[in-house]
């Protein structure tokens, strides 16, 4: 019964996610493929900013361009390659995966993988130490404390 | 317990406010808070060094006064979880850090310049906020020292049908998008079960006292005012990651050209160019853009987004107008002036949903830290001590349950929720 509530849980969070990423929202539509390419690009006469956050007429023009190429039938590659020739790697937001740029996206994921098998080796570990049993004395300490609390409560109404 | 994680924490948090400080006001990195001229950078570092090999120093030194005698005793249970969770958080502010100096690093190494920003960000950082969210929502329902599985489901049973149903709705009324059906489920699971937990005690001081529900329900978050703190902070973070999360994925975004008198719709708001407005100052010229904003034929009010010049400045000052609503946020900004009183002006126009419970979410956080903090100092008892006893967690199956009790009363304390 206990199992069978789970598997139910589990069915219905995984039909509903299926359902949420089937036609996520009009993401291969122009706009939406403009709002993610200039979010993905620095702005180049800004500190920091994206071309989709900056006012900057520089990112008014890069957005102008984007809109022309998405329009023209460009890939998001292709655009983002052409970005890449005029003003190199610098204008990307998200670095690329090769080169020493897959340090920034290798250390976290070798970090995390490292800390969850420290964890995880540490508790089983610390399993095995376990030993714990309430003894008597405990039980008789817990009953006396929950009998003097329901008095209290008793005393208190 | 995790006595020297938690001063470990604590050290890094402060050593990092400075290095955030340095990188920003040295000018090593690109930002507009930076002061390059002046001489505050190798203060500042000279500072950080400081700080850090003197607490480094002292945690060493005393760090067996500060081991608890106790250990983890099993994977599900609470200790576990703080120390998961001190991981997730440890894991998000190493993905921040090395983001943040991995161009100075990667240009020291071999002078590429490279740009690490929001994209990264996003994409590192939301698996460990899901995760955060998760261990949030089944944390406050672990007992101390080790669970069982009868336990756990009967605490979460109930909240995970009641985060399964609400994904499901959502899907079905058409919610789409992975990450913000995800928040909500895990929101609705954390929410449950602090739900739960407050339905509980309160259930169980009104059978006891034979009060009113507001009544029960206050005397019950009196009674152990740590533990029902920390689930109110729990909920305004909930609050957070839900706004978070439903204002990055369904915001819309889109700028139009409008003549005076034109107008132009984003998300079922109509907004309408009614004309300019020029305020011309020793220190400043400013234009501004009346627009009217209407929604279902009901006017909303008038917004004046303006831009702002200043003398030697070729690069004019943008100050948004912004409509708040308890679903949504609708952002105005003028773009470009009009060339003369009666030409055309670019708005720019930004639906953004549930921003303002950002703020919400934060007032509660404050809310629940201010509960917390009242609580008055316990003391901890020694075993062999025998004056008045320490407070007892209600009877409720919630908080104090046998599993429970035991090890609370074996370690002579209260329910309270302390990492220490």
């Amino acid at each position: 019964m206990r199992r069978l509530c789970w598997l139910g849980v589990a069915v219905v969070v995984a039909s509903s996610l299926l359902l949420a990423s089937r036609n996520p929202a009009p993401s291969s539509a122009a706009g939406s493929r403009a709002a993610r390419l200039t979010s993905e690009l620095r702005c180049p006469t800004c500190q920091g900013l994206s071309v989709a956050a900056s006012p900057s007429p520089a990112a008014e023009s890069i957005r102008a361009d984007i809109g022309r190429r998405i329009a023209n039938g460009e890939t998001d590659d292709g655009i983002r390659r052409a970005y890449v020739d005029r003003y190199g790697e610098w204008i990307l937001l998200r670095p690329p995966a090769a080169g020493v740029g897959s340090i920034v996206w290798g250390l976290p994921a070798a970090a995390g993988g490292l800390a969850a098998g420290g964890l995880g080796f540490a508790l089983w570990r610390w399993r095995g130490r376990i030993g714990w049993e309430a003894s008597d004395d405990d039980r008789a300490l817990v009953e006396a404390e929950l009998a003097r609390s329901d008095g209290r409560a008793r005393g208190d109404a | 317990m995790l006595r020297v994680w938690n001063l470990s924490l604590v050290v890094a948090t402060f050593c990092l406010t400075i290095l955030g400080t340095f990188l920003t006001r040295s000018g090593v990195v690109n930002s507009v808070h930076s002061f390059t001229q002046s001489a505050i950078g190798p203060l500042l570092l000279g500072f950080l060094a400081l700080v850090g090999l003197v607490a480094v120093g002292l945690i060493a030194w005393r760090a067996d006064l500060l081991r608890s005698p106790g250990s983890i005793d099993s994977p599900v249970s609470r200790e576990a979880a703080f120390l998961a969770n001190n991981l997730l958080f440890g894991a998000f502010a190493f993905v921040v850090l090395l983001g943040t100096v991995f161009p100075l690093l990667a240009e020291a190494y071999d002078g590429r310049q490279l740009s690490v920003g929001e994209p990264y960000f996003d994409q590192m950082t939301m698996p460990i906020g899901f995760a955060l969210l998760f261990l949030m929502a089944v944390a406050p329902a672990l007992p101390w020292r080790a669970a069982s599985i009868e336990v756990m489901h009967r605490r979460l049973a109930i909240p995970a049908w009641t985060a399964a149903g609400a994904m499901a709705i959502a899907t079905f009324a058409g919610m789409r998008g992975i990450a913000p059906v995800l928040t909500l489920g895990l929101a609705t699971f954390a929410l449950a079960g602090i739900g739960r937990q407050f339905g509980l005690a309160a259930a169980s001081r009104r059978r006891l006292k034979n009060e009113r529900w507001p009544v029960a329900l206050t005397g019950a978050v009196a009674s152990n005012r740590r533990l029902y703190g920390g689930l109110i902070v729990h909920a305004g973070v909930v609050l957070v990651a839900v706004a978070f999360a439903f204002s990055s994925a369904y915001s819309v975004k889109r700028e139009a050209r409008l003549a005076p008198g034109e107008s132009t719709t984003i998300r079922g708001y109509k907004v309408t160019f009614l004309g300019i407005e020029t305020a011309t100052g020793p220190r400043k010229a400013t234009v501004s853009a009346r627009l009217r904003v209407e929604r279902g034929g009901r006017v909303l009010g008038a917004y004046g987004p303006a831009l702002s010049t200043f003398p030697g400045s070729p690069q004019a000052i943008g100050t948004p107008s912004v409509r708040t609503g308890l679903a949504e946020d609708l952002y105005l900004t003028l773009i470009s002036s009009p060339r003369s009183p009666d030409g055309e002006v670019v708005v720019g126009m930004r639906a953004n949903p549930l921003v303002v419970w950002l703020w919400i979410g934060g007032a509660v956080m404050a809310a629940g830290t201010v509960v917390a903090a009242w609580a008055p100092l316990r003391r901890r008892r020694r075993p062999t001590e025998d004056s008045t006893s320490p407070p007892v967690p209600a009877r409720t199956e919630g908080a104090g349950s046998p599993d429970l009790v035991i090890p609370l009363a074996a370690a002579g304390g209260s329910g309270a929720k302390e990492p220490g």
